[in-house]
């Protein structure tokens, strides 16, 4: 019996208002075709209730596909993106360390995290998504009042029809339900009693909210204190072997010296571990032997001194020097500036491309490297000493040789240079797998 | 109360014969939904506890409560309490993490993946070995938070714009490991507590107790069995198990990558990956296993997890024996193959050095004891399963021990070798870590349904749409019996 | 209820005996000569030495073992898991896994004889004076030696020449007497067969691809040439079934839409497990950035070889991954087939990517077509075997105790 042409009845005000008919079925298969019987009758507003998922019954219900798939697809991208956002601008722009070499944007390195994100934010869109589609949490339903719907979670197989479809009739339907095979079928009342909030519980989560307010209140005014009004009172150490550590560090007084220091100072006679080490030939750490400048070099001359003389002196010298050593207007960018703000105090680099210069043996120009000039008590240049290794200052020398000879090149130059039109190195350096005729080339 | 209530006295029936010409039972005893509801919600249900429950209880907390308190002293005294030194810098905490972190992959496996491989024999084990899973995430994510030293500046692992511009070294796998174990924990209590809903409704229609009902109602958030909802249930179901599968496969793998990324020999080999994963299987299922058998006993669940349920995940047991298995003897091979002399040290290293004690335990437990599970009869003993599961968990952490110390402890340079001696905090703090994992997981038994019961009944025969009432029937076609 | 769906059993069963083969009997030899045609024509283009020829001859020979072990893989699976919904897609697979075994250990000799030519050798370490010129490599000489090869050879082809004909034989005898204790039999020796596929497959992987560069290793070697046979195979089954119902040898009631839906989301998930021990492999090795492992890598980063690794990682697994999702793509035989089609070639490319650098720091695209083609025409050759396969016997395992299952199969 069919209800379809069935318009909606207003209730009865002497009769007693229903909310719905639950009606209950013997077995999933019974519930099935109902369902199927329902659906084709036009009813909107009903549905089954059963304790476990029947498969099929979704299609035989007409219940439309969620876009439950969607979002999570969606959500799944997000989250892709977003770690691939994240790792890019983290390491690749906003932070960058170099952790051995690889590339600040390491996408082999990435893909765990996108994965997992990936992962990640489909399953809570997955998760909470059903459950919000779903409309729970939620407390009753129409229905709920009827006595087989406390069994629907064991062993009951329900359908229930709610009276706001318009072709519910209290007794009609429950009469065609009847019909269809329900072994019972109960009309429901609206259901009775409070469903508000618990008042306990409302009170409990308002207590919660303060206290859950109260750290971030704590933290604020914790930071108050600005570097004009500093805390007076010193932090707070919870950790206190980790913050005061039991150790000496450096620069510390160790009472258990003589020389009270807590840096323990190198043995005398200890010299560096090295199998093949062995002394560097004389003058070659100070430039001179005994009180007699070298003016030979103590290094074997090559082109590639050459090259690291000219790298490392615009490393280490051309700051002050220039690139070309000369003095005046084509000084180092530290000169100009200094002379461009009128530092009083300022001396200005000495030409090296001068005569003064140009006549000092090798090893006086190794000797201002590593020692400085000292004027009136102070350094006018600073020792580099530190700086520079002894290898590496020999090359400086190298290159400020080559600098010198730039400015005021012997007459042979310009003879060699038309000659042969040879690149730089043919007699100005000794580089004995280039030359042949290095004796006449020799410096005076 | 007395022994009698502590063990059932159920009996055991055979259910592992095979017929190809028909599928087996699943459940057995002739239940129906009413009964498989009572078997399982009657437990939660108790009033009072066993017992046995709480002498259980009662040891596993108070090991908690070591473990809590020895991670205050940790907070408080530093890292130089445990064994840690230099060159083994990873100790048991690490060794505990990848430990536990691999127990929890079977349970996953088991509700996700066996989910999409449609084996219905899962739904009796499947809601217990989520919370297996659920719980050996928690301990294994506590190692690695309070290793780090300052352990109150963990949070500096997560990217956050803070005030020093920094951020964190996304090129790290242990960076990874943060991401992975964290979803992994996610994806799995939301797992869990999805598929719990509809059986936390059956609590709350049962409880006639206010606070029960109130909490279970809380919990259930009013679920009501709606076919609508279902419908969107079962899809959320199917995604969380679509993507949890490769998310197990993943979060092993991540935690290979600690060490396969690292050029020490003995952990830099590109087997690690699914090595690791199907080791984290196998030891997975042997702790299933483990607490399958008392619980089933205890319980009396044993007509829902049968001896075929038993029979099965014994046959996952020896399978990822051989995968384990495998990948040592591709190792050693290739520690031979490669010709490269600190790899082939390693691994004589480990067979005869200072822990070869440790590495023929790990081969014996893991590889020749499992061997066991061959015979029918030891796949379905319930008590010599227990023990070969007990031996395979064994084996399983002194697997992670060997990789980790034997490489450490001898690597490149002669001058830096040293032994590892772990300290009594760092064997006491295993221990309790194994009290945080039972205090959870009596509790679970107690309060919540250990077994899903709504999936249980979809596997009975009753439940299937074109099945007739039973009194109709005579013999119901094979089809109809679960698979 | 039962007998009616027995009945209904019984009626597929006997439609599918006798489907209307109105020209398939030409299929076969269609397909042979097709694939004759495109192996040789595809040597042709890609290559002009005979040395070209023998590494071409290598990719489609390990492509041909690939989705034979695939199939193989496919069966015992079956066997292991007691599965009930593949029994009717599972004599395809048997015929895969159990005819083709002859032709794979024949096509081996090629490859064996050219370790005892000094000029034509694939494998580096076969040159006589190989080892005299990688001293370092000297302690391998036990393992990468001619004879221990062969013998390692022998055993793999053996195995699964017995494995594949094992299977095979026992269906077929299910068919003519029904008993259910060949099912028992079948699956009692899953395991043991799984075992020794494990070792085979390990061994082939080592030997026959591994080798090539003979101061290279990784231990996820096996997993990852496991990997792509699964895939391979996979998409091969697909492909037959699909054919073969188009030419009428296997009934539309005994491999239905779930039967495709199954196999897609097999296969989807072991692109997948491709994917991850393809990554796996390139990021560990990447990150160590160790000379000594990353020499596999460098030249597959050059020249063409870098647009084929793109393309791997797109066409072997993003585009799949993404295109096989929805699960309308899956129960279409129309997009499963093309999908099948794509990973077949794919699978095909991952293999000659692993091969091919080994000789040529690039290729030209003519190569690279040639070799596509040349792999086609190998699985032509397949599907010329099983479709007569399925001719010779019925297609599908009739009297299988669990064939009803797999009639009614339902993808829920």
């Amino acid at each position: 019996m069919n209800d379809n042409s069935h318009s909606p009845t207003k209730p009865n005000s002497h009769q007693p208002h229903y909310v719905g008919v639950v009606a209950r079925f013997g077995s999933p298969a019974d519930l099935m075709a109902a369902a199927r019987q329902i659906s084709a009758a036009g009813y909107r507003y009903w549905d089954c209730h059963t304790p476990f998922p029947i498969h099929g019954l979704d299609r035989a219900m007409k219940i439309r596909p969620t876009i439950l798939p969607w979002l999570v697809a969606g959500a799944g991208a997000m989250g892709a993106l977003g770690a691939l956002v994240l790792q890019w601008w983290a390491n690749g722009v906003a932070y960058p360390l170099n952790i051995s070499g690889k590339p600040f944007f390491s996408l082999p390195a990435n893909v765990p995290i996108i994965f997992e994100l990936t992962v990640l934010f489909a399953a809570l869109t997955a998760f909470f998504g059903a459950i919000v589609l779903n409309g729970l949490p939620r407390l009753l339903y129409p229905g709920s009042t009827a006595a087989s719907f406390a069994r629907v979670t064991t062993d009951a197989f329900l359908v229930s029809i709610e009276a706001k479809d318009p072709q519910f009739h209290p007794e009609r339907t429950a009469e065609w339900l009847r019909n269809l095979g329900a072994e019972s079928v109960e009309l429901c009342p609206a259901p009775e009693g409070d469903t508000t909030i618990p008042v306990a519980i409302k009170r409990g989560l308002l207590v919660l909210a303060v206290l859950a307010l109260l750290p971030p209140l704590f933290i604020a005014l914790a930071r108050q204190h600005t570097t004009e009004t500093p805390q007076e009172k010193p932090r707070i150490h919870i950790i206190k072997d980790m913050d005061f550590q039991p150790k000496y560090q450096t620069q510390a007084v160790s009472p258990l010296f003589e020389d009270r220091r807590a840096m323990r100072p190198r043995v005398p006679g200890t010299v560096p571990f090295d199998p093949h080490w062995e002394p560097p030939p004389e003058g070659f750490l100070t430039g001179k032997i005994g009180s007699d400048y070298l003016t030979e070099f103590p290094i074997r001359v090559t082109e590639e001194v050459m090259r690291r003389g000219r790298e490392r002196y615009d490393i280490y010298c051309a700051t002050c020097h220039g690139w070309t050593g000369e003095a005046g207007p084509y000084d180092g960018m530290t000169s100009r500036r200094a002379r461009a703000r009128g530092e009083a105090t300022w001396v200005p680099p000495a030409s090296l491309t001068g005569q003064a210069v140009r006549e000092q043996p090798v090893g006086k120009i190794f000797e201002t490297i590593t020692q400085g000039i000292v004027r009136e008590g102070v350094y006018s240049m600073p020792p580099y000493a530190v700086q520079i290794p002894p290898e590496d200052r020999w090359a400086i020398v190298l290159y400020v040789r080559a600098l010198q000879r730039a400015r005021a090149p012997y007459p042979e130059d310009f003879q060699e240079a038309a000659a042969t039109a040879s690149t730089a190195g043919r007699g100005l350096i000794h580089d004995e797998p280039m030359n042949s005729n290095l004796a006449k080339d020799r410096r005076p | 109360m007395g022994l009698a209530s502590m063990i059932s006295r159920q009996p055991e029936v055979d259910n592992t014969i095979s017929d190809p010409t028909s599928r087996p039972p699943l459940v057995i005893g002739q239940h129906d939904f009413a009964t498989v509801t009572e078997t399982v919600a009657r437990i939660p249900e108790r009033p009072r506890a066993t017992l046995a429950w709480k002498v259980s209880f009662a040891v596993a907390a108070s090991l908690a409560a070591m473990f809590i308190a020895l991670t205050g002293y940790l907070f408080v005294t530093g890292i130089g309490i445990w064994g840690n030194n230099s060159p083994v810098f990873w100790g048991f905490p690490i060794v505990n993490f990848v430990f536990w972190v691999g127990i929890g992959h079977a349970g996953t496996l088991i509700s996700a993946i066996l989910f999409l491989f449609r084996q219905h024999w899962r739904t009796s084990i499947n809601r217990f070995a989520e919370a297996m899973t659920v719980f050996a995430v928690v301990c294994a994510g506590i190692f690695p938070a309070i290793h780090v030293g300052r352990v109150w500046y963990v949070y500096w692992l997560a990217p956050y714009p803070n005030p020093m511009g920094m951020w964190p070294n996304f090129r790290s796998p242990l960076l990874w490991d943060v991401f992975a174990v964290s979803t992994y924990m996610t994806v799995s209590v939301l797992f869990w507590y999805l598929g719990m809903i509809p059986d936390l409704a059956t609590l709350r229609d049962r409880a006639t107790r206010p606070l029960p009902r109130l909490l279970y109602g809380l919990f259930s958030l009013g679920w009501s069995g709606s076919a609508r909802h279902w419908h969107r249930f079962e899809k959320a179901y199917l995604f969380l198990a679509a993507l949890a599968t490769p998310l197990v496969l993943s979060v092993h793998s991540v935690v290979s990558f600690d060490f396969a990324v690292s050029l020490i020999p003995g952990w830099h080999t590109t087997i690690f990956p699914p090595y690791f994963v199907a080791g984290a299987i196998f030891s997975g299922f042997a702790m299933v296993v483990t607490l399958m058998v008392p619980a089933r006993e205890f319980f009396g669940l044993k007509e829902l997890v049968t001896l075929r349920h038993l029979d099965n995940m014994n046959k996952f047991i020896l399978a990822t024996s051989f995968m384990v298995g495998y990948a040592y003897l591709i190792e050693v091979f290739m520690a031979w193959y490669s010709g490269n002399k600190y790899e082939f040290f390693t691994f004589l290293n480990r067979a005869l050095g200072p822990y070869a004690w440790a590495y023929w335990t790990m081969v014996i437990c893991n590889v020749a004891i499992p061997q066991l599970f061959w015979f029918k009869k030891c796949r379905t003993t319930p008590w010599m399963m227990w023990i070969i599961a007990i031996f395979v968990n064994i084996g399983m952490w002194f697997e992670r021990f060997v990789i980790i110390v034997t490489s450490l402890s001898r690597d490149f340079l002669p001058g830096s070798w040293a032994l590892y001696k772990p300290t009594i905090i760092d064997f006491l703090m295993l221990i309790g870590s194994f009290g945080i994992f039972f205090t959870l997981f009596l509790l679970f038994c107690r309060y919540l349904p250990m077994v899903a019961m709504a999936e249980v009944k979809t596997v009975l025969p009753q439940a299937h749409v074109h099945h007739r009432h039973a009194a109709e029937e005579h013999a119901p076609s094979e089809l109809e019996y679960a698979r | 209820m039962q007998a009616t769906e027995l009945m209904d059993t019984t009626s597929t069963v006997q439609s599918a005996m006798n489907p209307s083969t109105t020209g398939v009997s030409r299929a076969p030899q269609i397909c042979i000569i097709g694939g004759a045609i495109a192996i040789v024509l595809g040597f042709v283009l890609s290559s002009s030495s005979p040395a070209g020829w023998l590494q071409d001859y290598l990719v489609h020979y390990t492509f041909l073992v690939s989705i034979t072990l695939g199939a193989l893989f496919f069966v015992f699976l079956q066997h292991l898991t007691r599965a009930g919904w593949s029994v009717t897609v599972r004599r395809t697979a048997e015929l895969m896994a159990g005819t083709t075994p002859m032709l794979v250990a024949v096509a081996f000799l090629p490859i064996a004889v050219t370790l005892f030519i000094d000029g034509l050798n694939l494998y580096p370490w076969a040159a006589s004076d190989f080892f005299l010129h990688h001293p370092q490599l000297r302690h391998k000489t036990i393992y990468l030696n001619i004879l221990f090869f062969l013998l390692r050879a022998a055993f793999c082809l053996a195995a699964w020449w017995w494995l594949g004909r094992f299977y095979m034989t026992r269906s077929l005898a299910q068919d003519t007497d029904g008993d259910p204790r060949w099912t028992l039999v079948m699956e009692k020796w899953s395991p043991a067969a799984a075992l020794l596929f494990t070792v085979t497959v390990t061994l082939a992987a080592f030997d026959w691809v591994m080798s090539l560069a003979p101061a290279w290793y990784s231990t996820i070697f096996p997993v990852y040439i496991f990997s792509g046979c699964v895939v391979g195979g996979l998409a091969g089954l697909i492909l037959i079934l699909l054919l073969a119902q188009a030419l009428g040898l296997l009934s539309h009631r005994v491999v239905t839409v779930e039967h495709y839906h199954d196999l897609g989301k097999l296969l989807f998930g072991f692109v997948i497990f491709w994917g991850y021990i393809a990554f796996s492999q390139y990021m560990l090795i990447w990150y160590g950035n160790i000379p000594e492992e990353s020499q596999f890598y460098l030249p597959r980063q050059q020249g063409i070889w870098l647009y084929v690794s793109l393309g791997l990682v797109f066409g072997h697994l993003l585009i799949p991954l993404v295109g096989m999702m929805p699960r309308a793509i899956k129960r279409n035989p129309w997009t499963l087939g093309f999908f099948a089609v794509w990973l077949l070639v794919f699978h095909w490319l991952d293999l000659y990517w692993l091969i091919k650098p080994n000789w040529h720091p690039t290729v030209g695209p003519l190569s690279l077509i040639g070799g596509i083609l040349g792999g086609v025409g190998v699985f032509g050759i397949v599907i010329a075997i099983v479709l007569k396969g399925l001719t010779r016997y019925p297609p599908i395992p009739v009297r299988d105790p669990r064939l009803n299952e797999a009639i009614h199969h339902e993808v829920v």
